[in-house]
């Protein structure tokens, strides 16, 4: 649908506002509004990271914020991974929603892959 | 994590998946890996070990691959978002299958509240912007999740869209202003599961001149002001913030008065005490509109007190219900003692708004005494709790909340000796913790509105924003100049 307004647009045409015409020039009515949408400046950039080729002997991040019932996740999570992978390493982090850059650089340094869930 | 250069998977439940492609896409990394974990499955599942384990089992694979499978082209070098710009027609046999089409595709691109709107044609646009001085493009900032621009043509576009009228729109713009300022927490209330609500409250003589209910029904149907200003405000939430029930509006049951808020007028003809913008320190000429945050439902959220017309409570046993349950809305003191999270100890205390009915807020000034600072201070003292009552978390924040700092100096004293044997607690961190205005009828009730002191993602979640350079109403004309513009509670 999104594209149908855009096939819509008129630009900065000057249109008739719910302009009638008559039946004899046309069976035809139009409604020209104005766009209430703020436009959100792209940030710039960043594209994924190149992935671990493998988890051998890789240290393995998990980052929950702390909500209800998601250690019971995680602690499966972790279960598993030790299982599938005994030279694994999992280390465990909990905290707020955003991390912050500073404790996000702490964690770079301590494992090579990571995941991140809020538990919603 | 990426922007650290580790290789991450985010995992969200399904209920949540496109709230956080749209974090992710905001945040610069638009095509991070994301996991949705069927949310009909983890929600029943996480509640112990034993049966979140199979949901872990059944996930592991998908998890698994994308943290080795390599980054593709694409996922590299994304498309970028194309945007809408212009103006819009419709074209249908006859006026009305136009407007509906108009209603229909606004509804269907998430720009519409879902209730009809009035088409924002250029010219009912340029009658909009009649009732401010201030110019088109002057931009404001912008609007949480999204962060889209906020500029007064666009405010106007939606007050249009809300059935708004021009002189409205100085008292919209200033209400808008307070929820993109850098400093009110407008993401956390607008997207929480916990239905956090808005109150909107106009106090000024502006209320008066544009028609507002100040009185019986405050919060009800038929007034157009109250309704299209808050209408108006949910309409810029809507497309400047981006918003968008279940996408990244994620309120649990909604809330109360979703389409407008709880929008109203300060009742200062039957208010014994100073006006709230006055007390606030704006010049009593002025208008200001005030954006409070409360929780939508139960005792965090609003109550009532009071008998209406029907019970005889007298203001004494109002206060005292309100000061009772003041002391008992602690729970928050107490989480952020469990989680020894410094931050969360600052965010759990709780800030109260009141709304006093007009007979009540009599009562207490003419035959108790109380002027507002004497009323703070008596809500304030009263309210604290024996600290034998206090669990030792909850010590043990209020103690972390002296040390740091965060309780004002002035009172810290208060709050040690209060923190031994046979002394009280202050449950809230200063009297300031509660703002009030007299609004309703008489007969009415007295409410309360309680949230977070401080936001939970932005310092404030209470603010007053000065209405001004409106040119068809006689208050509020002229620029801000050197007035005071911003009031946060508290202050920072």
């Amino acid at each position: 649908m999104h594209k149908h307004i855009k096939s819509l647009l008129l630009g900065l045409a000057v249109a008739p506002v719910l302009a009638v015409c008559t039946p004899a020039l046309a069976q035809s009515a139009t409604l020209e509004v104005m766009n209430p949408r703020g436009e959100i400046p792209p940030p710039p950039f960043h594209a994924p990271s190149p992935r671990v080729t493998d988890l051998a002997g890789k240290t393995v991040g998990i980052y929950w914020i702390g909500k209800a019932g998601g250690d019971n996740f995680w602690d499966g999570v972790e279960e598993v991974l030790n299982e599938r992978f005994p030279n694994t390493k999992t280390v465990r982090y909990e905290g707020p929603f955003d991390l912050g850059e500073k404790r996000a650089q702490e964690i770079a340094k301590e494992v090579d892959t990571i995941f991140y869930g809020v538990g919603d | 994590m990426e922007k650290a250069g580790v290789p991450a998977v985010y995992l969200a439940t399904s209920q949540f998946f496109q709230n956080a492609h749209l974090s992710a896409e905001d945040n610069g990394v638009p095509t991070m890996r994301i996991i949705g974990v069927p949310a009909d499955l983890y929600y029943r599942e996480r509640i112990s070990k034993e049966r979140a384990r199979p949901v872990a089992e059944k996930m592991i694979d998908e998890m698994l691959a994308s943290l080795t499978q390599p980054i593709t082209e694409e996922e590299s070098n994304p498309k970028k978002r194309s945007s809408v710009t212009g103006t819009i027609a419709f074209t249908g046999d006859t006026p009305e299958a136009a407007l509906e089409d108009f209603n229909q595709q606004f509804l269907d691109n998430q720009w519409s509240d879902g209730l009809p709107l009035v088409p924002p044609t250029p010219e009912r646009v340029k009658w909009m912007l009649s009732g401010t001085s201030r110019a088109p493009d002057e931009v404001i900032g912008q609007l949480s999740p999204r962060n889209g621009t906020v500029t007064i043509e666009k405010i106007a576009i939606n007050a249009v869209m809300a059935g708004a009228k021009p002189e409205y729109l100085p008292v919209i713009i200033a209400a808008v202003e307070g929820l993109a300022d850098p400093n009110f927490d407008e993401l956390h209330f607008s997207t929480s599961t916990g239905s956090f609500n808005l109150v909107i409250g106009v106090s000024g003589p502006i209320a008066d001149e544009i028609g507002m209910n100040s009185g019986l029904g405050l919060f009800s149907y038929g007034s157009r002001a109250n309704g299209t200003i808050g209408r108006a405000v949910r309409l810029a939430m809507i497309n400047m913030g981006h918003t968008w029930p279940a996408q990244n509006d994620m309120a649990l049951v909604g809330r109360p008065g979703a389409h407008a808020f709880l929008t109203f007028a300060e009742n200062q003809a039957q208010s014994p005490w100073t006006s709230y913008h006055e007390a606030a320190g704006f010049a009593p000429e002025d208008s200001t509109v005030t954006l409070t945050v409360t929780g939508g439902y139960g005792r965090t959220g609003t109550n009532v007190y009071g008998g209406g017309a029907v019970a005889l409570v007298p203001p004494e046993a109002v206060l005292q219900s309100i000061v009772r349950d003041i002391s008992s809305v602690r729970t928050g003191i107490a989480a952020g003692g469990a989680t020894g999270n410094e931050k969360a100890v600052r965010s759990n205390y709780r800030k109260f708004f009141v709304i006093f009915n007009p007979e009540i807020a009599q009562e207490l000034n003419s035959r108790l005494g109380y002027t507002r600072e004497k009323l703070k201070e008596h809500i304030f003292e009263a309210s604290s709790v024996p600290f034998e009552e206090l669990k030792p978390n909850e010590v043990e924040a209020v103690q972390r909340a002296i040390d740091s700092g965060y309780i004002p100096a002035e009172f810290a004293e208060r709050f040690k000796a209060g923190l031994k044997p046979g002394g009280k607690v202050p449950m809230l961190s200063r009297p300031d913790d509660v703002q009030f205005m007299v609004a309703g009828g008489i007969p009415g009730y007295t409410l309360t509105m309680t949230y977070f002191l401080d936001g939970v993602y932005k310092p404030v979640a209470h603010i007053s924003k000065l209405v001004h350079s409106a040119t068809l109403t006689k208050a509020s004309q002229g620029g801000a100049g050197t007035k005071l513009t911003t009031r946060l509670v508290p202050d920072k």
